[in-house]
């Protein structure tokens, strides 16, 4: 029960230390890195200690690794388009509005 | 001459088969450790199919956000900061009555039970009211981007104006389908909280205030995202 509301508290603390960053770091065009950051941090703890997978069965733990890859494998499928120019194209779809 | 069983009648288990309402307590499971496991592995395909859900809307939010930065941080800025953090901590506070609901749900202690379920559903709906609110304040200032809705952002010209409709169709899907989806969690956790106050989902039975506490965790962990990539990234 303890093990709980200390969780609570330390999920708290993260979205106030969030909230003061995002004060921090307006304006700047990298924010989003660290404030996600954050929130994966705070998605563990819940995922861990809330959700139970500290002493879930291996169904859940196959499911937890199942993502866990695909997550990566998404994160390089992004980061090769992001960083991907079209020779065809004159003005990138990033040369847009802004 | 003696007949051969196949084994089909039996399931090569060596019990009869029996029609579910003579099976038992576990219907068509042989003990309650195999049921629990088969629901287990139910929830956690459901969810994930959640997550390829939620993960093309993401994965779309962040092309988009990349696209065109400066038009997205300041149309984020139109966004109320203080009330997506209330209702964050309105979350993070649920999932915390929710798991101690699991606790108390297998120490079979009904009115515990149903006090912590009470406590996660008023807290999800009070998330729902003040998101409704907020609603309301983004219609009265021009910040709704569908048709029969004049989307007028204050400050706002030119192209930029596209981009920044653009972020506001993904706030409200995205906050639109994460309202829904808490909306039939606050259902759920509802119906448990008067049932326990029947003495029903306690002890054996806990396992349905699992599967559904399992499914309002994640529920949270959406919009754990959700906060920080629309309300803080300015």
């Amino acid at each position: 029960m303890g093990a709980y509301l200390l969780t609570g508290l330390v999920l708290l603390a993260l979205l106030g230390l969030n909230v003061w960053l995002s004060f921090l770091l307006e304006d700047i065009p990298w924010a989003l890195v660290p404030l996600i950051g954050i929130a994966a941090v705070q998605a563990v703890l819940l995922a861990v200690f809330l959700m139970g997978l500290s002493h879930a069965g291996k169904v859940a733990w196959i499911y937890v690794g199942t993502g866990t890859f695909l997550l990566i494998i998404a994160c390089l499928t992004l980061a090769d388009y992001f960083t991907r120019t079209s020779p065809l194209a004159d003005d990138p779809p990033r040369a847009g509005f802004r | 001459m003696p007949t051969r069983s196949t084994g089909a009648e039996t399931g090569g288990s060596g019990k009869p088969f029996l029609p579910v309402h003579e099976a038992g307590r576990f219907g068509q499971f042989e003990e309650e450790t195999q049921e629990r496991e088969a629901a287990t592995l139910g929830m956690w395909t459901f969810l994930s199919s959640e997550i390829l859900f939620f993960g093309a809307l993401f994965a779309g939010y962040f092309i988009y956000r990349m696209f065109y930065p400066g038009a997205f941080a300041e149309a984020s800025g139109h966004l109320h900061r203080g009330l997506g953090a209330l209702n964050s901590a309105f979350l993070l506070v649920s999932s915390v009555t929710m798991s101690l609901a699991i606790r108390q749900a297998a120490l079979g202690r009904g009115r515990a039970l149903a006090t912590c379920l009470g406590a996660s559903a008023a807290l999800g709906a009070a998330f729902l009211v003040v998101k409704g609110y907020e609603y309301g304040l983004e219609a009265r200032e021009g910040l709704v981007p569908f048709p029969g809705w004049e989307f007028r952002p204050p400050g706002v010209e030119g192209a930029n104006v596209d981009a920044q409709r653009l972020f506001f169709i993904l706030y409200f899907i995205l906050t639109g389908i994460h309202g829904i989806h808490l909306a039939i969690g606050i259902g759920l956790v509802s119906w448990m909280a008067a049932g326990a106050l029947f003495g029903v989902f306690q002890g054996p039975r806990s396992m349905a205030v699992e599967l559904v506490a399992l499914y309002w965790h994640f529920v949270d962990l959406v919009w754990i995202f959700l906060f920080p990539m629309l309300y803080l990234a300015r």
